[in-house]
């Protein structure tokens, strides 16, 4: 039961890692007019409308967000910790720019680098 | 088995999974009946809290199975200080079709018997280990 899964490999990680980087700039976008439309109807009671708008868009590519969020966390084996704080930060404005920065820089940048020398490109390689 | 189950790491995940699986029914329930009262972006939520039940059994089940020790960071590091067989270091090495004649070989039957050769030397196929396929890339 020692088998491997998912395959970590350059280019996996490269492609989880570009629709990770997508779907938090999409969700962090989104997650912004949500907040402000949301106070703006508490306040006055207009923008029902778009709250629901921003609200239906930005639940589903949430969903969305999650599973490339999970895909990313377990083919680079990411401590459990580091997934839920990416989880969280989709629910905050302004927090996926940040933790997405961070997790790119110290966390994914240092493994690609690593992985670029174990798996050099035109060598065999098992997906 | 005992590692996979009963570490620490294995036992806090069981528990953020207890929590959040049943919260996430609740919520789910909660907005059904807020939707039921004519909130329309409950609909929405009221489909999605099932949704975060299922992706949270789901991630819980892959990270309690998901190999940490050996892949990433964390492997490769511990790898590249203790010398010995690198699990991921290269794909199995096929062994070639010897012949006489190199020109005359069918290249369909030479693959052919690679592929035959790479499958016995993965071993049995599993539901956590597909079939794995050897691909060359970049082969200039």
């Amino acid at each position: 039961m020692s088998q491997l899964w998912p395959k970590l490999t350059q280019r996996g990680l490269e492609g989880a890692l570009f629709r990770y980087q997508v779907m938090a700039n999409v969700v962090g976008v989104l997650i912004i007019p949500l907040f402000v439309f949301t106070g703006i109807k508490i306040f006055s009671g207009h923008g029902k409308l778009a709250v629901e708008i921003f609200g239906v868009s930005h639940g589903y590519l949430y969903i969305v967000y999650l599973i490339t969020v999970g895909v990313l966390g377990l083919k680079a084996r990411l401590n459990v910790v580091w997934i839920f704080l990416m989880f969280g930060a989709g629910l905050i404005p302004g927090m996926t720019f940040v933790v997405e920065w961070w997790i790119v820089t110290r966390k994914i940048h240092p493994l690609l680098a690593e992985t670029a020398v174990s798996t050099p490109m035109g060598e065999l390689e098992v997906t | 088995m005992r590692d996979r189950w009963l570490s620490k790491r294995a036992v806090s995940l069981h528990l953020v999974a207890l929590v959040f699986v049943p919260a996430c029914g609740a919520a789910a329930w909660w907005q059904i009946t807020r939707a039921s009262d004519g909130n329309g972006l409950s609909y929405l939520y009221s489909v999605e809290w099932p949704i975060f039940a299922i992706l949270g059994a789901y991630f819980w089940w892959m990270l309690i199975h998901t190999d940490y020790e050996s892949v990433g960071l964390k492997g490769m590091r511990r790898r590249s200080t203790e010398p010995g067989p690198a699990p991921m270091a290269s794909a199995p090495t096929l062994p070639t079709v010897p012949s006489d004649h190199p020109e005359d070989i069918d290249p369909e039957l030479a693959a052919y018997n690679a592929r035959l050769a790479s499958l016995s030397v993965q071993g049995a196929k599993t539901w956590r280990s597909p079939e794995r396929t050897v691909v060359r890339r970049n082969a200039s």
